[in-house]
């Protein structure tokens, strides 16, 4: 309960001094939690320029308006994952380029490695509980589930493009993913995954 | 269609921002006016939220911090953190860099070989089933009213890596977290020990060769409630551990901390 309580302790702490104009703040943040977001950029954008980009952009966001994270609604790396995922899709859509394939992804995998003492241990093996958790979550799924989620979650393709791109009629599209994330949702509940809290 | 799938197709597609613009706006009248929507919508949200998590941490460009200052206008480091360190060739990887130099060759192991495989590695000695146990006990253990803390202690030459060891008294089982092991000959393994007020070990548990990346979990179980001891030690044993070791522990922590 210490650990906990420490933990978050010291990120409303940190939140409390970007509030006040502390830059120093962000970047203790931006050390804890930027290569989880930029593993999500990079996965999203398939650039690692973009991807800096975007995650700074995010970053930067919160520097110049940090009531725009509210600590009521859920951890801080939860938030800045969303807003790090709407601006990565944003832009995706802006430039949308049609070669986008699900095997490049794979190529932009890299192993990562703990090279920055700022980052906790609590907190990197939080953040590694829940991906090796939702990594189960999402091998639970059927292949077409799981294929049309991450079409829409990591491509930003709506559920008509979905439809047009595997040639599946609409509503089938629609049905697998709402039944993908029913699975997920009762897996992740189980496992007590955390996202949000 | 039944009306509740209609309900939770909009709802699904608006937490994964895949609606058209006109079924967006019937989604957020909808969360607006129908508490059901807005209640399938903070689920399929929460589920959304972990996919995001899903997806591994990447070690960002060199520089990276300095960008992020010039880009907020800040014109010199505002603080004394140093910024990312450079993924830096291995050939040209300075010495000595124990840890992380380790780290980072046996992360290039495991990355050739899970291109190759296309497996999901965890680490050497645990499988994944074993590591989404220990992860959930852990979990369940770091909300212990009772949890207690000890950081492993080096009681020779440095031994490197971050050694930390959470127990609950009432717990049978302890949990080490370890990072950045030194990686040991394939023909000996780190091997853990609880240690009573006496200084007699009981076996807890091994912890393979020390080829891993990033933080893992390990159980450390001797079938004895943890309050029965005083300490937790780790030496480092042949291959498969032994009964009763002989070795001078190369990290000592106190558990009652």
């Amino acid at each position: 309960m210490q650990v906990q309580s420490n933990k978050h302790d010291d990120e409303r702490l940190l939140i409390e001094k970007v509030q006040a104009g502390d830059f120093e703040a962000v970047e203790t943040l931006y050390q804890r939690y930027s290569r989880q977001a930029y593993g999500l950029a990079l996965k999203i954008l398939n650039s690692p320029e973009a991807a800096e980009d975007a995650i700074q952009d995010a970053f930067l966001r919160f520097w110049k308006q940090p009531a725009s994270y509210d600590p009521e609604r859920g951890k801080f790396v939860t938030w800045l994952l969303s807003v790090v995922h709407n601006l990565c899709i944003d832009q995706l859509r802006r430039k949308r380029h049609n070669s986008i394939s699900l095997d490049q992804e794979e190529t932009q995998e890299r192993i990562n490695y703990l090279a920055d003492e700022s980052v906790t241990i609590e907190e990197e093996v939080w953040l590694g509980m829940q991906r090796v958790t939702v990594q189960g979550a999402l091998s639970s799924l059927p292949d077409e589930q799981r294929l049309a989620i991450d079409l829409a979650f990591f491509k930003g393709l709506t559920h008509q493009e979905i439809a047009q791109q595997t040639g599946l009629p609409l509503g089938t599209v629609k049905s697998r993913i709402r039944q993908g994330l029913m699975k997920l949702k009762g897996v992740m509940q189980g496992l007590e995954v955390e996202p949000g809290v | 269609m039944e009306e509740r799938d209609k309900l939770q197709d909009l709802m699904a597609g608006y937490a994964l921002d895949s609606l058209d613009e006109a079924e967006r706006a019937e989604a957020e009248q909808l969360i607006k006016t129908n508490p059901q929507a807005r209640k399938w919508l903070d689920e399929f949200q929460f589920v959304t939220n972990g996919l995001a998590l899903s997806v591994k941490p990447v070690e960002l460009p060199a520089g990276s911090l300095n960008r992020l200052r010039q880009k907020a206008g800040i014109a010199s480091p505002a603080s004394n953190i140093v910024d990312f360190k450079p993924r830096p060739a291995a050939a040209t990887r300075p010495r000595p860099v124990r840890s992380f130099g380790l780290a980072w060759a046996a992360a290039l192991v495991l990355f050739i070989t899970s291109a190759v495989f296309g497996t999901l590695w965890v680490n050497t000695t645990q499988d994944l089933t074993q590591a989404q146990t220990n992860n959930r006990n852990l979990a369940s253990l770091l909300v212990s009213p009772s949890l207690k803390v000890s950081d492993l202690q080096s009681t020779g030459p440095v031994t490197g890596g971050s050694w930390r060891v959470y127990s609950d008294p009432s717990n049978p089982k302890a949990y080490l977290v370890a990072q950045n092991m030194a990686t040991l000959p394939a023909d000996k393994e780190y091997e853990a020990w609880f240690i009573t007020a006496d200084s007699r070990a009981d076996k807890a548990g091994l912890l393979g060769t020390g080829a891993t990346v990033g933080p893992t979990v390990f159980a450390l179980n001797s079938g004895t409630a943890v309050n029965q001891y005083n300490r937790v030690a780790i030496t480092i044993e042949k291959k498969g551990g032994v009964d009763k070791t002989d070795q001078k522990p190369i990290l000592l922590g106190n558990l009652s901390a």
